[in-house]
């Protein structure tokens, strides 16, 4: 109870210290020149074809893909969005939710508008579902952001809020430059992306976060209009490129809350990723299309956690309901308590070099001190993270809003 | 038929693999379906570009009435983008491009059969998938009217449109367009769906030919043509007629050579050893296997240069020789 109400004081500090970290330049600047996009190819009679993800798009002569970033202009693919994010904040990592990578850092999220799938329930739809003419937006090159990014402090950069496939080529210009200047990235992204563009991005990333929104094929088309079988081809892939991966499972009721869906789903997580991966069950809160159904219980979550924690699953975690205990980590080994975190507030660490402080168990991730996952992360500080002053909090993603 | 409303008057079509999200105001890949006011149209129903009578050998459908002519009816476009597209000037257009655009609603269509005394409909040249709702409609009245349907297709429709359109439906002749992923992406599209469909139409009792045209460099490796017979034997059975068809330069692959006929033979003994029962060679007028011959006694059936016919000795579905049973729809 304590926790809780410093955490709402908390939050409302943070709600209260929104404000935007630049000026919206908008066109004074002069709008940047158009990026021709990767990973495409011109069919002949000025068509291209898309190759970004696993709708392929067949493109004519000045129209958009379905994200409604990447336009035909003259039979060649640009990228709209490219130089022009939306949304630039300072957030905890907590939020992405990040829990095994560098705990209470603070990254900076990038994100511009669109996005490949149509969730009936997206948090984030005034951005992800609109075309770039249609949101405010900054002028920054990968440069200038690599700049904010060292003026601010953080730690890492992530792309965010939106789908970053639908924006690859600034993600991917970014993150390269991150990774040279020292700093860390992550995205946080729905997984629906082809083999190569993910494989080319894995290089210059170092965490990823892949939304699994449900375990059938019924569920992603019903609801979400996309697929499911390439959303489980790209984890298979980063396990396999050694990417540091955490899942998140949002459960909507009825929708997606069956309990052998949920299983099957672990299981498959175990078998294809192993025991340590981190899965999230996120509380859902009624938005966008989706407005009749009711929060989930949070019952229905701890059901979750029962079921994947039958499965064998080392870390589970309940997210979008403040202070529960499953907000926390603990040691699979002698079961204490590892991280104390209040919605995204680190409170108490006690991995000491990647490991349990109390009986010495391995813990998977980036810990900070023992970086030997990362692979540009020797610039990381050294010193205990208690990070608590995030008055830098800009753009909600109406998570962070309803969590409050 | 067979669409979702989205966000925004957005669409998703649902008749094929590719599922196109359709914004307001634009048409999908087939170049066919349009979105006005977050309603689906078919712009091409009833508006056909090309009718013909053809035999119904050059479907090509082999076990299927020899001899007999077929109308056949296609329109403007394709959900496909073969490189090597020998109909392009129909299948890669939109109807406004086309040279003619003919009036003519389904009653008329099957009027037009009866009237010449043609027994069956097709709807060939472009991809059926493409002018569902206008194949549907003709489909179901001809058969009413006693005629027989069939079609010639890429295959890769989606599951429920298919199995609706079966409903009316006698024979199919699928393009499995070569067996890697590959071979499928020089037509911009995907293999797993055509498979998908094979299966489908196999498994609904429905008389099946499969067309595999070999092109050069594209899909003539002749382990993975191997390998797609032995998916045909164990997912469709030895009796599905299969034809190598020789690829001519066309559209956007006029710098590849013509097949060469002996990668064809070769295709051809490898099916054959691998145990299908009826292969043949088309688009090589006079070949030998051009004809149909029983897998039994060996004894030519259905001698055929090209798209005639001149001599069948199938009787009563059977072997006249040997007696052996030959699948197909003979009367
Ligand atoms: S990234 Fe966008 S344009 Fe490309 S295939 Fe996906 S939805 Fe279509
Ligand atoms: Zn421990
Ligand atoms: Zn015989």
């Amino acid at each position: 109870m304590r926790l809780f109400k410093l955490a709402s004081q908390l939050f409302m500090g943070a709600i209260l210290g929104i404000f935007f970290l630049l000026p919206h330049t908008g066109s004074q600047a002069g709008e940047p020149s158009l990026k021709e996009a990767y990973f495409y190819r011109k069919l002949g009679d000025n068509e291209t074809q898309c190759l970004m993800c696993p709708r392929k798009c067949l493109i004519p002569e000045g129209a958009r893909g379905v994200c409604r970033n990447r336009e035909n202009q003259s039979g060649t693919l640009f990228a709209l969005t490219y130089g022009r994010p939306c949304s630039i904040a300072v957030e905890p990592i907590e939020k992405a939710p990040f829990w095994h990578f560098i705990p209470g850092h603070k990254r900076l999220c990038v994100a511009t508008v669109g996005c490949n799938l149509r969730c009936k329930y997206c948090q984030n739809w005034h951005i992800s579902q609109k075309r770039v003419e249609e949101v405010r937006h900054y002028n920054l090159s990968p440069e200038e952001i690599v700049e904010i990014a060292k003026r601010e402090g953080v730690k890492s950069i992530c792309f965010t809020f939106s789908e970053p496939t639908a924006f690859y080529e600034y993600m991917y210009d970014i993150a390269k430059l991150a990774k040279e200047n020292g700093l860390m990235t992550s995205i946080v992204s729905n997984g629906f992306i082809n083999p190569e563009p993910l494989r080319k991005l894995t290089k210059v990333l170092d965490a990823v976060k892949i939304d699994l929104k449900g375990f059938s094929e019924d569920f992603y088309e019903e609801v979400c209009f996309g697929r499911l079988e390439p959303v489980l081809n790209t984890l298979r892939i980063l396990k396999e490129e050694g990417t540091w991966v955490e899942i998140v499972n949002l459960i909507v009721p009825p929708l997606n809350d069956d309990a052998n869906e949920i299983e099957k789903m672990c299981e498959w997580i175990k078998k294809n990723l192993g025991d340590e991966v981190p899965l999230h069950f996120i509380r859902f809160f009624p938005n966008y299309k989706l407005t009749h159904l009711p929060p989930t219980p949070v019952e229905t979550l701890e059901k979750a956690i029962e079921i994947a924690q039958g499965v064998g699953l080392k870390y589970v975690y309940i997210g979008n309901v403040p202070g529960h205990k499953y907000n926390f980590t603990y040691c699979p080994k002698c079961g204490r308590c590892l991280i104390k975190r209040v919605v995204f507030f680190l409170l108490e660490n006690n991995i000491v070099n990647g490991r349990c402080k109390f009986c010495g168990e391995k813990i998977p991730g980036f810990w900070g001190r023992n970086l030997k996952k990362s692979r540009g992360g020797e610039h990381a500080k050294t010193r205990e993270e208690k990070n608590l002053d995030f008055t830098n909090c800009a753009h909600n993603t109406g998570l962070a809003i309803l969590a409050v | 038929m067979f669409y979702k409303v989205l966000v925004g008057n957005e669409v998703q079509c649902q008749m094929c693999f590719r599922k196109c999200i359709i914004p307001e105001g634009r048409r999908g890949a087939c170049r066919n379906r349009e979105n006005r006011k977050g309603k689906l149209y078919s712009v091409v129903y009833g508006r056909p570009s090309a009718v013909h009578i053809d035999p119904v050998e050059k479907e090509p459908q082999y076990h299927f009435l020899p001899g007999s002519e077929i109308l056949c009816i296609g329109t403007a476009g394709c959900n496909f983008r073969c490189r090597h597209c020998h109909n392009w000037h129909l299948s890669q257009r939109s109807i406004e491009e086309m040279a003619y655009v003919y009036d003519l609603m389904p009653e008329k269509a099957v009027e037009q059969a009866l009237k010449n005394k043609i027994p069956t409909m097709s709807f060939t040249y472009n991809e059926p998938t493409s002018f569902y709702e206008y194949v549907y409609d003709i489909a179901k009245l001809a058969k009413e009217k006693g005629l027989r349907i069939i079609w010639h297709s890429n295959g890769a429709l989606n599951p429920a449109p298919l199995k609706e359109l079966l409903k009316y439906t006698d024979g199919v002749t699928i393009d499995l367009k070569g067996f890697s992923q590959r071979a499928y992406d020089n037509s911009s599209a995907e293999l797993e769906p055509v498979l998908r469909t094979l299966k489908i139409i196999n498994k609904e009792g429905k008389w099946l030919e499969i067309v595999n045209l070999v092109i050069p460099t594209i899909n003539d490796d002749l382990e993975e043509i191997r390998k797609m017979c032995i998916w045909i034997k164990e997912n469709l059975g030895v009796d599905v007629p299969l034809h190598f068809s020789r690829f001519f330069p066309a559209y956007r692959l006029t710098q590849l050579p013509p097949t060469p006929i002996s990668t064809l033979e070769k295709a051809y003994e490898i099916a054959r050893k691998v145990g299908l029962n009826y292969v043949s060679i088309g688009n090589v007028p006079g070949h030998k296997y051009n004809s149909t011959f029983c897998p039994k006694c060996g004894k030519k059936l259905i001698h055929r240069t090209h798209f005639m016919v001149l001599s069948n000795d199938i009787e009563d579905g059977k072997c006249r020789f040997c007696g052996q049973e030959i699948p197909g729809i003979w009367k």
